[in-house]
């Protein structure tokens, strides 16, 4: 007779495994990456200032680093020089008077390219209270800061970091996503997988499969 | 963590509605959970949650005991791939949300959702009467009342509150995934997609936007996951007995509890399961002990009498409690709705048609097609897929009966669509400002519930078949096949266009900093002295009422309107200052105390004086004064009132937070700074 089909608990159990080894190879393929541009020069740490930005919709105030927003579009658009990647941005200052809604980035990778709500990543904070952007290690064009989203908006700013170094064990950190990936995406590969090969066997071995089948289905109901 | 035990309480009321109604416990926690809703409204509306909420514990530890001991060791038998899901998903629901903490940050969560729960939560008294800062109070309480529930151990938490609203939804999906019991792989695929479906029927990301599935705590997409499950319990539930029929009033009855349209949508599943009934499963019914003609009509009447219980009920409660059940939110008119009805339908066959009348019927018919609804596109695309099943589901019916059952439900269905397009269409033409009816405000989450659970209900239509022993093998096979094809299309299309960079799972804390400051400024204010049996009168410039909502969320004090130089003209969209010049913020409207809204440019005097304002503070019997946010016009024109000048205050700068209102004897206002703790 035929082989016996892998046992079903056994075929999920190696999924989860597989899971756990793709993200690790993952994980450790960024941390590889990173690491080899960062030595060919390609990804350099860069202080910034807001002198380095184009504004619109902003106001410096007299004192350093302060700035008010004057409508609900509040842009700072950065250039950086051509072919630079940008794995990570990073805004070191807070708002001092209200909430503000959304603060996000937008990046470009090439001169003509508008900008666009796909290519838009939102804000994440560190444990120090630093805004955080992954951009993922693109070679960009522009990259515009809209600190938020409503105006009127007192910010203090004490500066911007392009590629701040990430310690190699936070590579390895799995996000609220990854994990739920991890926890949920075995099972349902295990269930596509299962229902591919109920539907897919019997055509592939091509006998009296009706018989077989009903013997199999009985077999899984038990 | 509260809401475990609210979990753990459904969980135990599925087992024992599994063994008593001798039906898949895959049903049972989406009846567990409409059997609370109806059950909290109804003791809620006699003021009697507190007692009630111990009785319900206490008897579903009673009903768990009991299942335990008749089944004993074959307990576990009753555990289906649904139930397991339920549990499973909702401690993963509970887990996540306490780990990230989410916290309110949408509109209406602040003007009714949050506030009215977690006013319902802390007094235990229905919203309706309790003491809080809530101003719309006429909402019906379906979820206010479940969350209650769910977080009488604990009490409310933002975190336990959301995750309320995800149980919920997890319960109609287990209940729509029934017919798949016996085969795990194709359970896990279809509730995969089925736990997709409230992030499927959102359209915001593709636009930038964050999407708020599993976190919006408003009524939309539990009430068209509820819908949609209650269709799946008739469809999928086998035999049309008692059993199943009396079960499936009650969910009924909870769908006229969660919000005005709940009534629609209820009447809309009991016609289609009395349309089932009378052309497809009339010779098997047995209602009541009734057999065929005389049991469909029993169970017509019965589940007619449980949805205008429900709904009197709440009428009833409504009149009690003094409100105005008609005073739907952002209305222009004020209309009841049987008035609305009939004036729609002479409008809608040309008598005394209106202007507004026939553009929104123009827009609602061009929006079909050009409106996404869900994430693979608008009206249409989500006709196609529905037909698309229902074609396949016809062509492999097993025999005549199922056949006629597919082509019954799909063309009921389309019928009642159209029904329910036109009611939506009478309250844009009919209720709504003329601005806001034009641009079909808010369109996609008044509309989307219909579509959502129609194809829900289509995947349970195909998926009975595939799960027919008396159909023949191959056409199982087949219909499991396309079955899990429209899975994997559902699940691949949400996962194509899913909103990675903001979802439940990836919160921007940018969106909370609104929430924190007000935080901080209330920690100031308590710290200054700020108790809760105050009366409150809040300054925050440049506010569009957000703020002025979520500190009523956040305040136990009483917090007084809002008073206010200008309401919004809603046809020019500019501000204009009201008749006699200071009108008082009531409800939605949408003002500051003055002056410069930063984002419009138009300018206009200022008309509030220190004069004014002091006898706004009496009328209303304000005892205090909160300060959030200060601009030139306060600085300048009510600085006199304040003992201590403003010191430290300006546009950009906070000094003292909480004030007294102190009158001397010739009746002059003065605020005084109060000091932690003085009277």
């Amino acid at each position: 007779m035929s082989t016996k089909p892998l046992k079903r608990g056994r075929l999920l159990a190696l999924l989860y495994v597989l899971a756990v080894l793709l993200w690790l190879l993952a994980c450790g393929g960024t941390a590889v990456r990173d690491a080899a541009w960062a030595r060919s020069g390609a990804l350099q740490q860069q202080e910034l200032s807001l002198a380095d930005f184009a504004t619109s919709g902003i106001r410096m105030r007299g004192q350093e680093g302060l700035f008010t927003t004057t409508d609900p579009d509040p842009q700072l658009i950065y250039t950086p020089a051509p072919g630079t990647r940008v794995v990570r941005f990073t805004f070191r200052g807070q708002p001092l008077n209200r909430g503000i809604g959304e603060m996000a980035v937008y990046y470009t990778r090439t001169e003509s390219e508008p900008y666009s709500e796909a290519r838009k990543v939102w804000a994440q904070q560190d444990a120090a209270g630093n805004w955080v952007f992954e951009l993922g290690g693109r070679s960009i064009y522009a990259l515009r800061f809209d600190p938020d989203s409503v105006g009127g908006i007192l910010w203090q700013a004490e500066g911007f970091t392009l590629n701040a170094p990430k310690p190699l064990a936070a590579y390895f950190v799995p996000s609220l996503l990854q994990l739920f990936a991890l926890l949920l995406g075995p099972p349902l590969a295990w269930g596509l997988v299962c229902e591919s090969t109920a539907f897919l066997r019997p055509l592939l071995v091509r006998r009296r499969f009706e018989a077989r089948w009903r013997a199999m289905e009985e077999e899984q109901e038990e | 963590m509260g809401v475990l035990a609210g979990l753990v309480s459904l969980a135990a009321l599925s087992l024992f509605y599994a063994r008593a109604l001798q039906r898949s416990a895959s049903f049972m926690p989406l009846l567990a959970a409409a059997s609370a809703m109806v059950y909290f409204t109804l003791a809620g509306c006699l003021g009697l949650l507190r007692p009630a909420a111990v009785l319900w514990y206490a008897l579903c530890a009673v009903a768990l005991l009991y299942t335990l001991w008749r089944e004993k060791g074959r307990i576990l038998h009753l555990f289906t791939p649904g139930l397991v899901f339920f549990l499973v998903g909702g401690v993963l629901l509970v887990g996540v949300f306490q780990l990230t903490r989410p916290m309110l940050t949408l509109w209406d969560e602040f003007t009714f959702w949050g506030t009215a729960a977690k006013a319902t939560c802390n007094t235990h008294l229905l919203y309706t009467v309790a003491p809080s800062n809530l101003i719309a109070r006429s909402y019906p309480p379906g979820m206010v009342v479940f969350t209650y529930m769910m977080q009488f151990f604990g009490g409310f938490t933002e975190p336990g509150f959301i995750a309320c609203y995800g149980i919920l939804m997890l319960a109609c999906f287990s209940a729509a995934s029934a017919l798949w019991d016996k085969n795990k792989s194709a359970a896990v695929v279809a509730l995969a997609a089925l736990c997709l479906f409230p992030l499927l029927f959102e359209t915001a990301a593709p636009a930038g936007r964050m999407m708020y599935s599993y976190l919006s705590t408003m009524v939309d997409m539990p009430m068209a996951m509820v819908f949609g499950g209650a269709l799946c319990f008739y469809l999928a539930g086998g035999e049309k007995d008692t059993r199943l029929l009396a079960p499936f009033a009650v969910i009924l009855a909870a769908l006229v509890c969660m919000k005005d349209i709940g009534l629609a949508l209820a009447l809309i599943a009991w016609f289609m399961a009395a349309l089932d009934l009378l052309f497809c499963s009339r010779g098997r019914l047995v209602f009541l002990r009734l057999r065929r003609g005389k049991a469909l009509l029993a169970f017509c009447g019965v589940c007619l009498a449980a949805i205008v219980a429900c709904y009197l009920l709440w009428a009833v409660h409504m009149r009690t409690a003094g409100l105005n059940r008609f005073n739907l939110g952002s209305s222009g008119e004020e209309m009841g709705q049987l008035e609305m009805l009939f004036t729609g339908i002479k409008m809608l066959f040309g008598v005394g048609r209106t202007q507004q009348f026939s553009t929104v019927a123009r827009e609602m018919l061009y929006a079909l097609v050009k409106r996404p609804v869900f994430l693979l596109g608008p009206g249409v695309v989500a006709l196609a897929l529905i037909l698309a099943l229902a074609v396949a589901a016809l062509l492999l019916a097993a025999d005549g009966s199922a056949r006629r059952r597919v082509v019954v439900f799909t063309l009921g269905m389309g019928v009642c669509f159209a029904a329910f397009y036109i009611f939506n269409l009478f309250t844009y033409a009919l209720i709504f400002k003329p601005i806001e009816a034009e641009s079909l405000r808010e369109y996609q989450r008044y509309i989307f519930p219909f579509w959502a659970a129609w194809l829900m209900a289509g995947l349970v239509l195909l998926a009975q078949t595939a799960c027919n022993e008396k159909a023949a093998f191959y056409r199982r096979r087949a219909a499991r096949a396309v079955n899990m094809g429209a899975a994997v299309v559902l699940i691949a299309g949400v996962l194509l266009r899913f909103g990675w960079q903001a979802n439940f799972l990836r919160i921007s804390p940018s969106l909370y900093t609104q929430r924190t400051t007000v935080a901080g400024v209330l920690a100031t204010a308590r710290e200054e002295g700020l108790r809760d049996e105050d009366k409150v009168y809040l300054i925050s410039q440049g506010d569009d009422a957000t703020r002025f909502y979520i500190y009523g969320f956040e305040m136990q004090a009483e917090r007084a309107l809002m008073y206010t130089g200008y309401q919004m003209d809603y046809t020019t969209g500019r501000p204009v200052l009201g008749t006699d010049g200071l009108p008082l913020l009531q409800g939605n409207v949408q003002a500051t105390l003055v002056a410069p809204n930063a984002n419009t440019d138009v300018p206009y005097e200022i008309a509030c004086t220190p004069q004014a304002l002091a006898r706004y503070l009496k009328e209303t019997g304000c005892t205090h004064l909160l300060l959030d946010t200060v601009d030139e016009y306060i600085l300048t024109g009510l600085v006199t009132m304040f003992a201590d000048g403003l010191v430290g205050w300006s546009a950009d700068t906070r000094g003292h937070t909480y004030y007294r209102v102190t009158w001397d004897r010739v009746g002059t206002c003065t605020l005084v700074p109060q000091e932690g703790g003085a009277p």
